[in-house]
């Protein structure tokens, strides 16, 4: 923002025409543009339908590098790349140069031909073949995989099926399984009412639009969502480094997908309506999810101020899984905050790599 | 953003009147701050109510309802001018799509079953290796490699298979979707 004292004469006047002419440059390239993100140097290796799974290029050598690859799977509604924001900032990047060898399984924009891909497809189809090839091009047969927000409740249904697959280490960030809870949180309030009817949705759209389940998070804190970041931004449109970061993520949260419409009424009834998962009875393509077959090592992250996940939806998974070796770990932050925020780097990442560093040998 | 007073000259009007500007500037800010804060914690509270889950819900379910007779209406006139036309309709397109994954299913199953061949192979010919030169069984250094690397390989083969057979019942899933 222009400073805040007034012009005493004529050059300060200037100097303050100036300022305010740059701001508002600045302020219409934020807001207008897309900032450069997943920068960190990355080959497609797998591909199918709409999804790609990227190995990133590894920095460190061979030798001192850790054996067991880690596979990234992010939620379907939004971009991937919120793991590698921009250089500097960027969860990928970080783990690259710890030694990881490192694959993200990117699941595309999906179509309206797409419209009755199921968590089934997603996780047998999909998931199944992208761990294949991740196992092919490392060598290695056992892999660490960690999953975000909906990305979680994937990995924890393959591990709980394919639990003999050389899944070694779980790792769960803002995971919402668990749904017991009608009240906690606005996403299992708003679908848990009588007039919301998710097959309406489906049948009227096919695939959910992206601006629908935009609306829907940002909804959960509106003051914050729509005038707060843009008064942050205000504030701050004299420090360049608040002003990129601003703008790489604007650019993640204004990338919009839909989603897949089976997948989406899956979601809802199955899973915040009728609690299936964590009460085992979900059934995938004919396969009940046991979440007592998950033997994997597991992380369990939790962000003390998400209010997408609630931390009560995540907690219950480690007294349901049979890991010998298990760990809930509460980090500061929100549902992407948490591992996108500035607080990340030092709250976040560091845990995550100590605790994946000693079993990924 | 410093916001700490300079050495101020009492006799200068400016100085005064910035010391005012700023002092106002600062005031206006965290008031602006604490009223955003309050107004936050409300609106948390109030799409967190059962009265806002419910009015979403009507509101969602009226505009599905009153949308879906006009839908229909466009979809079938489409239908009409696309067929007039001799030109493909959306559900010719999507069926298509359909059919493009399929094939890319067989072939992601035939590249696992191409894996499957080499890593046998590969095997096999270390296998091979080490029975022609058993001089060397005791001295070489790789040969716990190749062992293990034998080994791997069994495995994998064994994995990829299952896969392989579960991914040949998904692409009929598949197919059966595409041919509905």
């Amino acid at each position: 923002m222009a400073s805040s004292r007034l012009p005493s004469t004529p050059e300060d006047l200037q100097s303050e025409m100036q300022q305010i002419e740059e701001n508002y440059r600045t302020l219409l390239k934020v807001t207008t543009s897309r900032a450069l993100v997943a920068q960190t140097p990355k080959q497609v290796i797998w591909t199918l339908n709409k999804a790609r799974l990227y190995r990133y290029i590894p920095v460190v050598p061979a030798e001192q590098r850790h054996k067991v690859p880690l596979l990234l799977v992010f939620a379907l509604m939004n971009k991937p790349y919120i793991l590698d924001l921009r250089p500097g900032n960027s969860f990928i990047e970080y783990m690259v140069k710890q030694g990881y060898d490192v694959y993200l399984l990117d699941w595309g924009v999906p179509g309206i031909e797409d419209k009755d891909l199921k968590f089934d497809d997603y996780v047998l189809d999909y998931l199944t073949r992208a761990i294949r090839k991740v196992k092919a091009v490392s060598g290695s047969q056992e892999f660490s995989m960690l999953g975000w927000c909906i990305g979680a409740i994937l990995a924890t249904i393959y591990a709980s099926l394919r639990p003999d697959d050389g899944l070694k280490n779980l790792l769960l960030l803002t995971a919402p399984l668990d749904f017991t809870d009608k009240k906690a949180g606005g996403f299992v309030r708003w679908v848990n009412d009588k007039s919301f009817d998710p097959g309406k949705i489906v049948t009227a759209f096919g695939n959910v639009p992206g601006e629908m389940i935009d609306y829907g998070a940002k909804a959960l804190k509106p003051v914050e969502n729509y005038i707060g970041s843009y008064l942050t931004l205000w504030d701050n449109l004299d420090n360049p480094r608040i002003v990129e970061s601003w703008h790489a993520m604007n650019t993640w949260v204004t990338d919009l997908i839909p989603m897949a419409g089976a997948t989406y009424l899956q979601l809802i009834k199955e899973l915040y309506q009728e609690n299936r998962l964590i009460q085992g009875k979900l059934v995938i393509r004919g396969e009940r999810v046991d979440l007592s077959r998950i033997r994997a090592n597991l992380l369990n992250v939790i962000a003390l101020g998400d209010h997408i996940s609630p931390p009560c939806q995540s907690e219950s998974i480690m007294t349901k899984v049979s890991s010998e070796d298990q760990l809930l770990l509460k980090v500061k932050g929100g549902h992407i905050g948490m591992m996108a925020g500035s607080g990340a780097l030092k709250f976040t990442w560091p845990h995550i790599d100590s605790w994946l560093s000693e079993r990924s040998e | 953003m410093s916001n700490e007073p300079e050495s101020t000259n009492s006799l200068d009007p400016f100085e005064t009147m910035n010391t005012m500007w700023e002092a106002n500037l600062k005031n206006w800010k965290s008031m602006r701050d604490t009223s955003m804060e309050s107004w936050s914690k409300m609106m948390i509270d109030m799409v967190n109510s059962d009265e806002y889950s419910q009015a979403t819900g009507q509101w969602l379910d009226t505009y599905l309802t009153m949308s879906q007779p006009m839908k229909r209406i466009i979809d079938m006139t489409m239908t009409q001018v696309l067929t007039g036309l001799n030109m493909p309709m959306r559900s010719d397109v999507t069926s298509l799509a359909e059919r493009l994954t399929n094939i890319e299913i067989r072939m992601d199953d035939q590249d696992a079953k191409l894996d499957d061949i080499l890593h046998t192979m590969q095997a096999l010919s270390a296998t091979n290796h080490t029975t022609e030169v058993p001089a060397t069984t005791h001295t070489s250094p790789n040969n716990g490699a190749r062992a293990s690397g034998e080994t791997q390989a069994a495995k994998m083969k064994g994995k990829n298979t299952g896969i392989s057979s579960a991914s040949q019942a998904n692409a009929a899933q598949h197919k059966a979707k595409g041919e509905h």
